[in-house]
């Protein structure tokens, strides 16, 4: 029992709840039944979407790569690994676009969503090790103080300036643009905001180049993020990377 | 008067291309905003669920509520069993967190963090073997691991790769006097498998930069209180 996880327990409690609120009795009216049913429809679809989600996270965690989670119920960018969350960039607005309109509530969900992701590519600089040039043989290399495990001069190069703006392309027709202004948008005068949002709107993301996609992008979340967060989070990205999206009043992961 | 009307022409033609440029341009971005929509909803909001209450008839309602109820139980015996493996991905007790991007170390238990460190990890350099064959890139592996050995004084046993670079002929044997060296490793080490290892350095000054060849560096006190904190089979996630 002292294993069991709060949310368990939370939901446990909520479904008991619901439960001992109906049916009414022998005496109720048909109100007090339609609202405990209204109640009752409402935990199934919750505990239903709650399965779904948790089922795609399972088998993400199944593997011990890192994956992330697209957040747009609270709004953020996750980084898990197993179920570990381990890192959290916050989103300062997200919108969807789609080639055939997003679907309506209560509608069966189209097959780009509720789905795990593969990254195929991401825009921006793509990064190729360096080369470390070993001493010709019979001449010791650079003498570095004391002898060391690595000499002292590797990795002090300038950290690679990551992109502050970027697109981020799936395999199964998904595009997220990340990124943003250094500013947050309170922190922007209304000129600057409504110039931002023209900009955003009229300057297309940059398609990164990706061989060997299943489909084209079919819809795209657009994702505004305080550009400092996007460039520490794009050395964490990688091809390959599977992700899953978590949309608006979901529950929580 | 010929020369009056050629200009009425231009300015006419200039004014007509104008604004159909400006007609089509305003189309486009009044397209451009309408395409842009909050991303939808899956679980339906209470209002809409209402509405399907509604929707059964007075007859029918007895009946599907008990089939709700049926249906609502049904889920959470299922949640339960899902809930139940989510636990067993979870760590107990302490575990360790590794920015390898950004060279940031974390101990935490549960959701709360004891202790924030400065690493060093992997450069993601190349080296290759001039002698042909081999190729190394020292990058920090990235996953969950695990402690699989705790060493004090830990000495160094120098890889091959560790002469090449240094322009020494390696030795031939996996024993051989010159591999081993001393106190580079810092007072402790824990090991999480296939040669990695969060040590200390003699080069505190490098600390939160990506210089090593894979290994994850700490100062001397961060890494005791980590050392400390960390029993065998400790988890430590990478990303």
């Amino acid at each position: 029992m002292r294993s069991l996880p709060a949310t368990m327990l939370m939901a446990l409690l909520a479904g008991g709840t619901a439960l001992a609120q109906g049916p009414p009795g022998p005496g109720g009216g048909e109100a007090e039944m339609r609202a405990a049913y209204a109640r009752l429809l409402q935990k199934k679809l919750t505990l239903e979407r709650e399965k779904r989600l948790k089922e795609l996270q399972l088998s993400l965690a199944e593997s011990d790569a890192p994956y992330m989670v697209v957040d747009l119920e609270d709004r953020a960018i996750r980084i898990f690994v197993r179920v570990v969350e381990v890192q959290r960039y916050p989103l300062l607005s997200a919108e969807m676009e789609g080639e055939r309109g997003l679907f309506a509530a209560g509608e069966p969900p189209p097959d780009w969503v509720d789905r795990i992701y593969e990254l195929a590519a991401k825009s921006g600089p793509r990064q190729e090790p360096v080369r470390i040039e070993p001493p010709a043989p019979g001449q010791k290399g650079e003498e570095v103080d004391p002898r060391s495990v690595t000499p002292d001069k590797i990795g002090l190069d300038k950290p690679p300036d990551y992109p502050g703006r970027y697109t981020l392309l799936f395999k199964e027709g998904l595009a997220v643009s990340l990124g943003g202004q250094a500013t947050r948008p309170e922190e922007r005068g209304w000129v600057e905001r409504k110039l931002s949002r023209l900009a955003s709107l009229v300057l297309s993301p940059e398609m990164p180049e990706a061989p060997g996609l299943d489909r084209p992008a079919q819809v795209w979340v657009h994702a505004e993020m305080p550009a400092t967060d996007a460039q520490a989070l794009y050395p964490s990205l990688y091809a390959g990377m599977r992700a899953m999206v978590r949309l608006p009043g979901d529950p929580r992961l | 008067m010929k020369q009056v009307i050629i200009r009425v022409s231009r300015l006419g033609l200039i004014l007509l291309l104008g604004g159909s440029a400006a007609f089509v341009a305003a189309g486009w971005l009044r397209t451009s905003v309408e395409r842009r929509v909050p991303p939808p909803r899956l679980v339906p909001p209470p209002s809409a669920v209402a509405q399907a209450a509604a929707a059964v008839s007075g007859a029918d309602l007895p009946g599907a509520l008990k089939d709700l109820e049926k249906q609502v139980t049904a889920l959470q015996k299922e949640m339960f069993a899902i809930d139940k493996k989510i636990v067993r991905h979870q760590p107990k007790g302490p575990y360790i967190v590794i920015d390898a991007a950004h060279n940031r170390l974390w101990l935490r238990q549960g959701e709360t963090t004891l202790r924030e460190s400065i690493c060093s990890t992997g450069s993601g350099k190349l080296l290759e073997d001039p002698a042909g064959g081999r190729s190394w890139i020292f990058s920090t592996p990235r996953g969950e691991f695990h402690v699989t050995n705790r060493l004090e004084n830990p000495m160094w046993r120098k890889p091959d790769w560790a002469f090449i670079e240094e322009g020494e002929p390696v030795p031939g044997r996996k024993d051989a006097v010159e591999r081993f060296e001393e106190g580079v490793l810092g007072e402790y080490a824990l090991a999480f498998g296939d040669g990695y290892l969060i040590h200390g350095t003699l080069y505190t000054r490098l600390l939160g930069k990506s210089v090593t060849h894979g290994c994850v560096r700490l100062g001397p006190i961060d890494l005791k209180a980590v050392y400390d904190a960390s029993p065998l089979r400790t988890k430590i996630y990478i990303f």
